[in-house]
């Protein structure tokens, strides 16, 4: 008791072994080869339209997912912090259920059940499957927010004269933008990350950038995955530092 | 138009899950009034100032403004406005933004609105803080602009839900002051929802005491304090002595074991009442002393605790009844004194 610092220290142990020394190598990875200190990984990666193109494509499915998970998410949240009774807890376990199981197992039942129903894998089954894998991490936190506002706002703007939808525009939807961020990031961050579930969704016919540093790192191209994998870490956390503004 | 009250309320009933919080409420609010509903949580007052405001709509009966029907009408087409329980003042937007929120919403030119929301802020004195982020403000602060947004759009009506309960005493006393002066200079009927019987007399006009789902007793402040309609409204308004009597005939009341004048007539022959002395009206003198006076009981001191300005005692009486005392002379404890009373302050209701 009273020596709170000494409980903390198993923690800093485990995380400077697995997470503050693995960045660190990825980092060292990405600028060294064997004459010592280089660009040439970064070069490389700018001078391949391929790779480049696959990075931009990447965060293009990320932006589509993350747009259409707040499409889809921000009126379940919003309907399940406004109704009243049991139906909140009824939805909010529909949408946990599917996590219960395995991302990949998830995925492949996907596959099964669009192969089942004749509808063709590719770029819009990606964008469903990311969709579901991801949806409850939007869902979520709006829902949160939405349920911890004052109710006496809402009723203060009804009073001031404002109607439902203004009441709605002006006041419910920016007190609800840091349940939005938060949400954005937890989508955005490991879409763009993802690659198993591309593969499997499109038949390994549309590669993502996650696929891409598999592969180079597979192929034994360490360095280079490395500079690739940096790259990605500077795009998540650039999102998140927007996230906390 | 100046006989038509302001607010008419017409055989209301709110049912919430069975149970039902008000029971056939009819009510009229004069125009210009300042109108206290007094009553213990739970009575209804609150549902009724939400019926008002339109957050609530009536199982039955009518509200009815300035003569028209609004009991279908929403929240955002009545002019009235409500201040908070809890200010609900927007945290997104800064103090001069939330007064101007509805003044916003009506596209209101924006020189005319600086006037108007530099005119609310100077009513409630927070004419320098017009900047500030309102999260960062005090209670009272928050108060204010609570009151400053909602009168900056001029409605007829002022609606307040218990608005000074979260505020210290201190505090609480100098808005009720402010609160008045505000009322005098705006001109506008002020509703205002409390359970303390101090605010209410202080403040009101008109006090309309509830409990239970039902209006007790409606007048001012005064008549409601001096002639109580019932047992409820006399414990409830100030401290008293409520005592099982019999009304032996016109102005001859028995209580407490012996037969009293009183100044009260009309209950018939040998009428169960209850009869009511407030604890002020009482004086005590000890037996012995004083000579000859009128005494309504005698009894013995059992306490006797210093209050400020009075000191409040308990005079258990022959009978057991203990009767609550205050007086600026304290008595000591297991002193016999006698006690007497005006008979125009003996207060006589049915039993």
């Amino acid at each position: 008791m009273g020596n709170r610092p000494t409980w903390a220290i198993p923690y800093i142990i485990f995380m400077a072994i697995f997470v503050v020394a693995p960045l660190f190598l990825v980092a060292y990875y990405s600028f060294v080869d064997d004459q010592g200190f280089t660009l040439r990984y970064f070069q490389k990666f700018f001078l391949q339209p391929d790779s480049v193109n696959t990075f931009i494509y990447s965060i293009g499915i990320a932006l589509i997912t993350t747009m259409v998970c707040i499409l889809i998410g921000y009126p379940a949240a919003y309907f399940m912090a406004n109704s009243k009774y049991g139906t909140p807890k009824v939805m909010a376990m529909l949408f946990i259920l599917p996590m219960w199981i395995n991302v990949l197992l998830r995925t492949l039942a996907t596959v099964a059940l669009f192969d089942f129903i004749n509808i063709p894998l590719g770029e819009g089954a990606l964008v469903f499957g990311m969709v579901y894998n991801f949806l409850p991490f939007m869902i979520y936190p709006i829902y949160n927010t939405l349920q911890k506002m004052d109710h006496s706002l809402v009723e203060a703007g009804y009073d001031l004269g404002a109607s439902p939808r203004r009441v709605f525009t002006d006041i419910v939807l920016p007190l609800s933008m840091p349940g939005v961020y938060s949400g954005i990031v937890m989508v955005f961050m490991p879409t763009i990350s993802t690659f198993a579930v591309a593969e499997l969704l499109t038949m390994n016919n549309v590669k993502l950038f996650g696929t891409v540093i598999q592969e180079n790192i597979n192929a034994g191209l360490l360095n280079y995955g490395s500079a690739l994998s940096l790259i990605m870490l500077l795009i998540i956390g650039f999102t998140s530092f927007l996230g906390d503004e | 138009m100046e006989d038509v009250p302001i607010i008419k309320i017409e055989h209301v009933s709110k049912v919430f899950d069975g149970k039902e919080v008000l029971k056939d409420v009819s009510l009229d609010i004069k125009r210009g009034e300042f109108v206290t509903i007094l009553g213990p949580s739970g009575c209804g007052k609150t549902t009724l100032l939400r019926m008002i405001a339109g957050f609530e709509k009536p199982t039955q009966g009518q509200i009815l403004l300035n003569g028209r029907d609004v009991t279908d009408l929403p929240p955002y087409k009545r002019p009235l406005n409500t201040v908070f329980q809890r200010y609900a003042l927007f945290p997104h937007l800064n103090v001069y933004e939330n007064v101007a929120f509805s003044l916003q919403l009506k596209h209101v030119k924006v020189s005319e609105m600086d006037k108007r929301v530099m005119e609310a802020l100077k009513l409630v004195g927070m004419e320098h803080y017009s900047e500030r982020d309102v999260t960062k403000l005090s209670g009272g602060q928050q108060q204010r602009v609570a009151i400053a947004r909602a009168v900056v759009n001029k409605p007829e009506v002022l609606l307040l839900d218990e608005p000074l309960s979260a505020l210290d005493m201190k505090l609480r006393k100098e808005m009720q002051l402010e609160l008045m002066r505000m009322h005098k200079e705006l001109g506008i009927t002020f509703i205002f929802v409390t359970h303390d019987q101090e605010e209410a007399l202080t403040m009101s006009d008109t006090v309309v005491v509830m409990n239970d789902g039902l209006i007790q007793q409606m007048g001012t402040p005064k008549h409601i304090y001096d002639e109580p309609i019932n047992t409820f409204v006399a414990d409830f308004i100030g401290e008293s002595n409520i005592i099982e009597g019999i009304m032996i005939t016109d102005r001859l009341v028995h209580f407490l074991g012996r037969d009293t004048i009183c100044v009260d007539d009309g209950f018939g022959q040998n009428a169960p009442v209850y009869v009511i002395l407030r604890p002020e009206d009482v004086s005590l003198f000890k037996i012995g002393e004083g000579g000859n006076v009128n005494w309504f009981t005698r009894g013995t001191v059992r306490s006797c605790v210093f209050k400020g300005v009075h000191y409040e005692m308990y005079i258990e009486t022959p009978t057991g009844f203990m009767l609550q005392v205050q007086d600026y002379d304290a008595k000591n404890i297991g002193d016999e004194v006698y006690a007497t009373i005006l008979p125009d302050n003996i207060h006589v209701i049915k039993r």
